[in-house]
């Protein structure tokens, strides 16, 4: 596990870069992980997920888009579409630390939908996992604000990105993962492949902190689709 | 037009990955001040996880205090314990206390030895309150300690008025209690009234699921412990441990032998809940911190 901090040298993004435990690696991944208080609740599930990727062999970053985590900055005085931008950085920094030529996006919650419009107009996305996408955070949120996110960032997230049915997508392959919805028909009518995984959410709260569950056959699944075993 | 002189506070703060421990698996971030300044530094700060969060803390809280003291002139290094958010759980130990507390003298050591802290400061909220006092008597280059929400039996008779005053002077509460012993004298008490959801000092926190509360005795012993060499405390609550605490003083009034040090600061914050999660108690926290480290570790000018 390798910690660095990469992209623009006014604004560093923080990521962690996982080697691939064994060799030849045919594959890279990088996680786009959920916003706000699904940050915190979903960083374990995201660890673990890049863990078993990892010894599967796949070249694996994770990392804070900015004004969030150990990245530079705040929220206030940002756009959503620099985080789209973020996941580009990433994606650049994954191809140069891995030697691959293409790579896999597996966003989480909003995460998915910026992975899904990161990857848009890139022919070196390979793949695409949507693990329970959400539009914008504010829905999800609503009456729970979230102390995380400036009000006027949300304005931003929701004209970035409206509708999870409207994802933009690749012309790649791609997987939506849920624990508790089924897909989508608009992204089911654009043949997306479709994995159901009841079981706890990583970004829920679950008494405090104190337990967040850990969707063990959420991350199998997503390892076992991506690698194709 | 003449350029504008950039100040210290406006350049960015440097950060910077940081590996240690056994087999480098406790992972962290260190913040540095913009400018080295003349002079001997002062110390650093060392941000203890709360619970599971991970280092940037919650609400990312530890990210904006370690930025906004560096541009105050204070180095500071947020790290994970063993098993926590990014840092690997390979260090044997036989117990949580044995294993915080080797991560802890790892981290400290760090601080001193790879980073040139001269004296770290230990901070953390809940858990990592506790954490950083139970490190801090037990190592001699802690200077100081601050530790946010602290769970300790820390209450008064200004505590129980404030908690149950309210109830008591309810007529309707009275009126129950009153009706209810006068129908058969073997009733129980109303819940209301006496209600009682404090865990016990000296016994496990099942609300919390963290180690037993400190008893008013130990919390004592280990404050004098660190004054007496001459180390600087700020004790900080929110109004979010109100099984616990309650008002303005009340650290004072329940440990008064320590009342006219003034190496031993308190705040109280009235509006906030324990994780500080409303951005402007969270800032106001942040910049209460801030001034007390500049008031007891003055920076280089």
């Amino acid at each position: 596990m390798m910690p660095f901090f990469f992209g623009r040298s006014e604004a560093p993004l923080f990521g962690v870069y996982e080697a691939p435990a064994r060799l030849p690696a045919n594959w890279a991944a990088v996680l786009c992980q959920p916003v706000g208080r699904e940050y915190f609740y979903a960083h374990r599930a995201c660890r673990l997920l890049a863990r078993r990727l990892s010894k599967a062999g796949v070249h694996v970053l994770r990392f804070d888009y900015s004004g969030t985590g150990d990245s530079a900055g705040e929220l206030d005085g940002l756009s959503a579409t620099l985080w789209i931008d973020d996941v580009r950085y990433a994606v650049d920094e994954l191809k140069d630390l891995s030697g691959m030529t293409s790579v896999a996006l597996v966003g989480v919650r909003f995460g998915a939908a910026l992975a899904a419009e990161a990857a848009s107009g890139r022919d070196d996305v390979s793949s695409l996992i949507l693990w329970d996408p959400l539009a914008a955070p504010a829905g999800r949120l609503a009456g729970s604000p979230d102390p995380t996110i400036p009000p006027d960032f949300l304005d931003h997230l929701r004209e970035a990105v409206d509708d999870p049915g409207k994802l933009r997508l690749p012309p790649t392959r791609v997987l939506h993962t849920s624990s508790r919805a089924s897909c989508p028909p608009e992204l089911l009518s654009r043949a997306v492949e479709e994995v159901w995984c009841p079981g706890p959410e990583a970004w829920s709260s679950q008494d405090d902190f104190g337990s967040p569950g850990v969707p063990v056959d959420a991350l199998d699944r997503i390892v076992a689709w991506l690698t194709g075993k | 037009m003449a350029d504008r002189e950039v100040t210290k506070s406006e350049l960015p703060v440097r950060e910077q990955v940081a590996s240690f421990g056994p087999d480098d698996s406790l992972v962290g971030v260190v913040a540095a001040p913009p400018l080295d300044g003349p002079g001997e530094p002062p110390p650093g700060l060392l941000l203890v996880n709360s619970g599971i969060v991970h280092r940037v803390g919650i609400w990312r809280m530890h990210v904006r205090l370690a930025r906004t003291l560096a541009r105050s002139g204070y180095p500071s290094l947020r790290f994970d314990l063993s098993g926590v958010g990014d840092s690997e759980s390979s260090r044997a130990a036989t117990d949580l206390d044995a294993l915080v507390a080797g991560d802890l003298e790892d981290a400290v050591d760090y601080c001193h030895d790879v980073l040139g802290f001269r004296g770290v400061v230990l901070a953390g909220l809940c858990s990592g309150a506790r954490d950083a006092l139970e490190w801090a008597v037990r190592d001699p280059r802690v200077r100081g300690v601050v530790a946010i929400d602290l769970i300790a039996e820390l209450r008064t008779p200004g505590y129980l008025l404030a908690r149950y005053g309210p109830k008591v002077v309810r007529w309707a509460s009275w009126q129950r209690l009153l009706l209810t012993r006068g129908s058969s004298g073997k009733e129980p008490v109303p819940t209301d009234v006496l209600a009682e959801d404090s865990p016990p000092a000296g016994e496990g926190s099942p609300r919390l699921g963290i180690r037993n509360t400190l008893t008013r005795e130990e919390l004592e012993k280990k404050i004098r412990a660190l004054l007496n060499r001459d180390a600087r405390l700020l004790f900080v609550y929110s109004a979010g441990l109100e099984f616990n605490y309650l008002y303005r003083g009340q650290f004072h009034h329940a440990l008064p032998g320590l009342s006219g040090d003034s190496r031993l600061r308190t705040e109280f914050f009235p509006e906030a809940d324990h994780t500080f999660s409303a951005a402007g108690h969270q800032a106001e926290l942040i910049g209460s911190v801030a001034r007390w480290m500049c008031a007891s570790f003055p920076p280089n000018p």
